[in-house]
């Protein structure tokens, strides 16, 4: 399992599965966001890629969880999402981000692609941090050469098993590929190839 | 007839030399393998039957979560709402609502320390 493909669904991705989630519960038309980030959801589950809510996240749905008729629904969302956690140099990481031009919201979720693990602390980072946010997926290729530069350079100083903290490739839904692991590491490679 | 070449790069190589090519060049490209022309105007279609049939397994699946119950439009939801106003609302105030109900910040959660042997992503 800890060799699966993750995903991090940042909030406006997360909510938007909800959302479509509700409006199927309801019967009521989706939109085209929507249905891009319930495809993910759908995709994730037959493929066994490891979705990731953040902390915010998951408080939000625990209060809807108290309403007896969200429920099922709310525990149907969560069988197939974790919670990721800030693991060791999360804080720093998000830091450092801030100084590439990135709002405080969006280093965070952008750090805990890095430097985010599971409860049982098992894995370190994810490949995909998925969000809707255009402006934030531009500035991050804007800005990976120097990131990448960064993150290489504080890592020689970290204890040995974050030695191999990579950064997430930042995508939105729809765009968030069907690809074998093998294929990851390929484009992670070449990640500036496959960008351009 | 055409010799069989195998493609000495990778197609994500072969998409950013396309990406680099002028108009001119893409439309000898097109003349060149007329398939592709053929599959882009029949590709939002297929896209759409996709995206239909994907919303059609995930109704079933929430129909099943819910045990065949739909929910009500005037149920009560967070923040004083019904589920219809709620659902009615533009995804902007979705996500100030959704801020102010989280009621957490991010950097002031406790760091875990990983396993040694933490699976990195790569």
């Amino acid at each position: 399992m800890s060799t699966s493909l993750r995903c991090l669904l940042d909030k406006a991705a997360a909510r938007r599965i909800m959302k479509a989630l509700l409006k199927l519960a309801s019967a009521q038309e989706l939109t085209a966001e929507e249905i891009h980030a319930l495809g993910l959801y759908e995709r994730a589950g037959l493929q066994g890629m490891r979705l990731f809510i953040v902390p915010p996240t998951d408080n939000v749905l625990k209060r809807l969880a108290s309403f007896a008729a969200y429920a099922p629904l709310i525990a149907f969302f969560r069988s197939r999402t974790e919670t990721i956690v800030p693991a060791r140099y999360f804080k720093r990481w998000a830091r450092r981000l801030r100084d590439h031009g990135f709002t405080r919201e969006d280093a965070a979720v952008l750090a805990l692609g890095t430097f985010g693990t599971s409860r049982d602390a098992s894995v370190l980072g994810a490949h995909f941090v998925a969000t809707f946010d255009q402006p934030m997926i531009n500035h991050w290729r804007m800005q990976q050469a120097p990131i990448q530069k960064r993150l290489a350079a504080m890592r020689l100083h970290l204890r040995p098993s974050y030695r191999a903290a990579a950064l997430p490739q930042v995508r939105r839904p729809e765009h968030i590929p069907e690809e074998s692991l093998s294929g990851i590491q390929r484009l992670h490679e070449d990640a500036a190839s496959y960008e351009a | 007839m055409e010799a069989r070449l195998a493609l000495p790069v990778s197609i994500e190589q072969v998409a950013v030399v396309i990406k680099q090519m002028s108009r001119s060049d893409r439309e000898r490209l097109l003349d060149l393998v007329p398939d592709l022309r053929q599959m882009s105007l029949h590709a939002p279609r297929a896209q759409e039957d996709k995206e239909l049939a994907m919303v059609e397994r995930m109704h079933g699946e929430v129909s099943r979560a819910l045990g065949g119950q739909l929910l009500s439009l005037s149920e009560p939801f967070l923040g004083d709402l019904t589920l219809g106003q709620y659902l009615e609302l533009p995804e902007e105030e979705c996500g100030r609502l959704w801020d102010a109900w989280a009621e957490i910040d991010l950097e002031e959660l406790e760091e875990l320390d990983v396993h040694l042997a933490a699976v990195p992503a790569r």
